[in-house]
């Protein structure tokens, strides 16, 4: 094992090649999706979780199954529906006859990759037992701790469409996503390819565990040492503050929002080969970090947002020389 | 600029931020170079002072200090140490002592008492520079300011040069010492002046490199030379007091004449007192007045002498010009009179009119070319004994009564008169020259009238000859010349006759053949009028006191009952007959006469027009310089960031390669702003090193990805640059960039494989800049390449 604070370059070919497989392997499932594929292999890495805003059918959650399997860990999928209870999510007490006793019964959140489907359907109690979850690492049951498996990640859905009966999450939970993307519908291409392959085989059968769990942690366990100078904070602090001085924001972002953004421009310089990361990361990565935690002055819409960060990083001075 | 000079020496960069520079000359070629340059820009001074007791003091000063500087400094430690300087203030104060006050210190030893004496010169010297005029006699003050002052002028520049480093500083110190001439002397600087300042300059510039590389030092020469020669020719111009000096009314500076003679008059005559002011030796039959000065400005309540411009190179001793409207048929006789002055003390030199040289006296006693009146630049009559040549001009009556009327236009003073002057001085001028003929029968006709009997001869008047004093004294009929004349003057000026006073002496009291003797009581005051031909003739309405009896040209023909008087021994007249056989004997002789002061006039209008000359160079090299002034500062800019010095004392730039890497960043988004591409500061390293690749040659666009590599390092890489990962590779196409965006294309990354490489060279640097110029010159065109050489927009705006 090596020393915790240095980041040899061995370690950055190691993680760029498990990245790189399995991106690889994920793509190979989802045809012309590498955006999306690799904002999620970022979050996975970054110890985040991710926010999928997309109409349905478009491989939110065959992203989600990919990225388990190419990990080798265990995908678990939880259809939110209003009547869903906190218990339902996250396990409950059952007594037990034979050894007369209670014993928890770990609920479909204990798994490597959990897809919260249509997080936007279930009561806010049950949401927020589910964001606890992402933001503790653990759960608590009658008074028990329970952690959850490692690595941890919830990709969320929202159908941004089917709104009617929904309970839009806040924004101080949707802060707690490292990141939003859509998908969006695939190419002509991409699509005709799709309907030829999956109409008569399941592509996520075929798809290789290309690493293992304890890799993934290892990894991320590195990459927290990627050395960002306090020149580089300080442009991402500067980032943060401009967003919140901006009129046309109503909302800037959190201080999380800069952890969530260092953490995943770290993961991103550490996949470019870098062991420090530099503006480059960040200003890729802000518009996925930043656009679904700040809200427009004109209205939530996500277009508006993104194009808000857009503003923000053209106008932000990189350094201060 | 070839890229191969420097990076031999370059190879340590970190260590040695001076590593351009290279080796150290020795101490003795810098104090050679010191006292050398010190030398010159004392030599500078010279315009300053009439002499040379100053020079060889200060020479010796210079000399010493830098002797003992080299000595000194060729001691390693006190090089090391940078104490020969204070070594060289003892060294200086000592020898300050013994160059000035040696008298004062017995055993040649430095006592309190000579400490104090030196003070005492020094105050001393304060003293002179208020109360003396440039070119001035160098005093013992004027020695010990200038021992004392360039002593410690040399230390400075010796220091400057020899510990510091720093040449181009001491060049202030020149200037320092540059300023003293121009503001005292600037009317008397000469080209070697100017050349001896620039030469020091050079020098000093030079002395650094004067073992090194040949190339450089040639162009450190020309760009050194340059400015020197810049600042040498526009100073003069360019600061205030030797332009206006000219342009002061005679009176304003200093001495020259807060004396108005004419007002002074009434005290020398009444005083009474008949010392002898001056005696002289004349020949002249006519005996004419010494005159100091004519005054010509009447507003009304004073005369006052027509303010002139004092030009110092109208050295009476050179000639002067022939009088003002006098032609060649004009009768005239050329006399001489010996004078020594024995009591007076004035700025006017006593002549007959109209004088044409004088000999005996030194280069300070100037003319105006106008009045022909003689000041001393600075000097004083006391004691003075010369000898004048004149032209004493006797028109016969004929010709004044033939003259033709003057142009008005070009006696504006001399026919000026107040607006508010009494009516009853014009009326009575018209009603006593009524039926004159012409204009000399009307001045005759004025003169009899005031010598007519009607008025008396009186000191009691007052002192006055304003324009209601005029009219006071036309009822009163009681004056003294100051009245006869300012009334004369007056009412010749109403008949449009150009008139003004003249000032000064009668002929005074002859003591022997020809030898007069002049007191107080002889002060006078007579109208000058001007008749087209003759030019300024003066006439005599004052009926008594010092007066005679008025010239022959005055006296109208028909009342010649003096014509045959004899050459009295208080000559008053000359009989007309006598005045027309001078005429022809004078007559052939003017021609050549002419010649003689034309010439020397047309020498000094040309030395006018080469300083003329050198006053439009010097604009023209200053309007050059103000425009090239942005230009320069780019340009040290940009030499001072690709070295890796622009930010030393600022305290933000690490030295060495980074700063070279960091000046350079700098100076490209600087030349982008200049050329108008802006500059987006919001951009990261590598995205402006992708939009500023695109079109550069390979050499180049290695260079500028090694300047963003040593840079991204230093700004992102911190203890990860230890860690030896300083480049980015994507190991496969496409990597984990992302195309597109605000960053750059994700195709592989060129910074891979540049492990280990340095920050290029200086001169590698400069290529790199030049090859972005070129590249930007292409996107914008060439008048925004002029635009951005000339008005470079990053020097006024920020991002």
């Amino acid at each position: 094992m090596v020393g915790m604070t240095a980041l040899g370059s061995e370690h950055i070919t190691h993680i760029q090649s498990i990245a790189q497989q399995a991106r690889t392997a994920m793509n190979n499932v989802l045809d012309g999706k590498d955006h999306a594929v690799r904002t999620a292999l970022l979050t996975l890495f970054s110890g985040g979780h991710l926010l999928l805003e997309d109409v349905p059918g478009v491989g939110k959650t065959l992203l989600a199954k990919a990225l388990g399997r190419a990990v080798g860990g265990s995908v678990r999928r939880i259809q939110f529906t209003p009547d869903l209870l906190p218990s339902d999510v996250v396990g409950v007490n059952m007594f037990n006859q034979e050894k007369q006793a209670f014993e928890f019964r770990a609920g479909p959140v204990f798994a490597n990759v959990v897809i919260a489907d249509e997080i936007n359907r279930a009561s806010p109690k049950t949401q927020s037992a589910m964001l606890e979850c992402m933001a503790e690492n653990q759960v608590s049951v009658d008074g028990t701790t329970y952690r959850m498996p490692q690595p941890f990640m919830v990709v969320a859905t929202q159908n941004p469409v089917d709104m009617e009966g929904t309970y839009a999450l806040p924004e101080a939970q949707r802060d707690r996503f490292t990141a939003r993307i859509s998908i969006g519908y695939p190419s002509a291409a991409a699509e005709a390819e799709m309907l030829d392959h999956h109409a008569e085989s399941d592509p996520l059968a075929s798809t290789p565990a290309v690493t293992t769990l304890q890799e993934v942690t290892h990894a991320r366990d590195l990459i927290r040492h990627v050395e960002a100078t306090a020149e580089l904070r300080g442009y991402i602090v500067a980032l943060m503050d401009a967003t919140r001085n901006d009129p046309q924001i109503a909302l800037g972002a959190s201080p999380r929002a800069g952890v969530h953004l260092l953490r995943t421009a770290k993961v991103l310089a550490v996949l470019n080969g870098r062991a420090y990361v530099t503006p480059d990361d960040v200003q890729q990565l802000a518009v996925d970090v930043l656009s679904h935690r700040i809200v427009p002055r004109e209205g939530e819409d996500e277009q508006l947002a993104a194009s808000l960060v857009s503003d923000v990083l053209r106008r932000v001075p990189v350094s201060g020389r | 600029m070839s890229t191969e000079t420097l990076p031999a020496q370059e190879h340590p960069p970190v260590a040695a931020p001076a590593a351009q520079e290279t080796a150290e000359p020795s101490p003795w070629v810098l104090a050679a170079c010191t006292a050398t340059a010190m030398l010159l820009a004392a030599l500078s001074l010279s315009s300053v002072f009439a002499d040379w007791r100053w020079f060889p003091p200060t020479a010796a000063m210079i000399a010493v200090l830098a002797l003992a500087g080299a000595l000194l400094r060729s001691v390693p430690a006190m090089r090391a140490t940078g104490s020969t300087v204070l070594v060289q203030f003892v060294l200086a104060g000592v020898l300050a002592l013994y160059l000035t006050v040696s008298s004062a210190m017995p055993f040649g030893v430095p006592t309190p008492g000579a400490v104090a004496e030196l003070f005492a010169l020094l105050g001393a010297g304060v003293d002179d520079i208020y109360s003396t005029t440039a070119p001035a006699a160098s005093t013992p003050g004027f020695t010990a300011i200038l021992v004392v002052g360039i002593g410690l002028i040399t230390i400075l520049v010796d220091g400057l040069v020899s510990d510091l480093r720093a040449p181009k500083v001491s060049g202030i110190l020149l200037l320092l010492l540059w300023v003293i001439p121009v503001l005292l002397a600037g009317t008397d600087l000469a080209w070697y002046h100017f050349a001896a300042v620039a030469g020091a300059f050079l020098l000093l510039m030079l002395s650094r490199y004067l073992s090194t590389s040949v190339r450089r030092a040639a162009a450190y020469s020309a760009v050194a030379g340059a400015l020197a020669l810049t600042l040498g020719a526009v100073l003069p111009i360019a600061l205030p007091p030797v332009a206006q000096r000219p342009q002061q009314p005679l009176g304003q500076p200093e001495d020259i004449s807060v004396v108005n003679p004419f007002l002074d008059l009434r005290n020398d005559l009444e005083q009474g007192d008949d010392s002898p002011v001056l005696e002289y030796v004349s020949d002249d039959p006519l005996a004419p007045p010494l005159r100091l000065t004519s005054v010509s400005a009447f507003d009304g309540r004073t005369w006052m002498p027509e303010p002139f411009d004092i030009d110092p190179f109208a050295v009476a001793a050179d000639g002067l010009p022939r009088p003002d409207g006098l032609s060649s048929d004009t009768p005239v006789a050329e006399r001489s009179a010996d004078v020594r002055i024995l009591g007076l003390d004035g700025q006017h030199l006593p002549a007959p009119y109209a004088p044409q040289s004088i000999s005996g006296l030194e280069r300070r006693w100037i003319f105006d070319p106008e009045t022909l009146t003689i000041v001393g630049n600075g000097v004083l009559t006391t004691d003075a004994q010369y000898e004048v040549a004149y032209r004493s001009v006797e028109p016969t009556a004929e010709q004044l009564a033939e003259a033709p009327a003057v142009d008005a236009e070009e006696f504006e003073t001399e026919l000026a008169l107040p607006a508010d002057m009494p009516s009853v001085i014009a009326d009575t001028a018209d009603e006593v020259t009524a039926g004159s003929r012409s204009q000399w029968e009307a001045a005759v006709a004025l003169q009899d009238w005031f010598r007519s009997g009607e008025f008396e001869y009186s000191l009691s008047a007052p002192a006055e000859a304003s324009s209601s004093a005029i009219a006071d004294f036309l009822a009163d009929r009681r004056g003294y010349c100051v009245q006869f004349s300012g009334a004369m003057t007056a009412m010749a000026r109403s008949l449009g006759i150009p008139a003004r006073i003249g000032v000064g002496f009668t002929a005074g009291r002859p003591t022997g053949e020809g030898q007069y003797r002049v007191s107080l009581q002889e002060a006078h005051a007579w109208p000058e009028l001007y008749f087209e031909g003759a030019g300024w003739v003066r006439f005599e309405p004052t009926p008594g006191g010092p007066a005679g009896d008025p010239p022959p040209w005055a006296v109208s023909s028909g009342t010649g009952e003096d014509e045959e008087a004899e050459e009295t021994a208080e000559p008053t007249e000359e009989p007309s007959e006598d005045g027309a056989e001078a005429a022809p004997s004078a007559a052939p002789e003017t021609p050549e006469d002419e010649a003689g002061p034309d010439e020397e006039s047309g020498a000094e209008g040309l030395s006018a027009e080469t300083l003329r000359a050198f006053a439009i160079a010097g604009l023209v090299l200053l309007v050059l310089f103000v425009l090239a002034l942005p230009a320069l500062l780019r340009l040290l800019q940009r030499r001072l960031r690709l070295t890796g010095r622009a930010g030393i004392g600022a305290g933000t730039h690490p030295r060495g390669e980074l700063a070279r890497a960091e000046g350079t960043w700098t100076e490209i988004a600087a030349l982008s702003r200049d050329f108008g591409l802006g500059w987006d500061r919001a951009r990261t390293l590598r995205a402006h090193e992708a939009s500023l690749i695109a079109d550069l040659d390979a050499d180049a666009a290695e260079r500028l990805r090694r300047v963003v590599d040593a840079l991204e390092g230093a700004r992102y890489a911190g203890a990860a640059a230890v860690g030896g990962i300083r480049t980015g590779a994507a190991p496969e196409p496409g990597g984990m960039t992302e195309s597109g965006g605000v960053t750059e294309p994700g195709d592989g990354d060129p910074h891979a494989s540049r492990r280990g490489q340095r920050t290029p060279a200086a001169a590698e640097l400069t290529g790199l800049v030049r090859a972005l110029r070129r590249d930007f010159t292409r996107r914008r065109g060439s008048p925004a390449a002029v635009r951005a050489a000339l008005v470079p927009a990053s020097l006024w705006k920020r991002g």
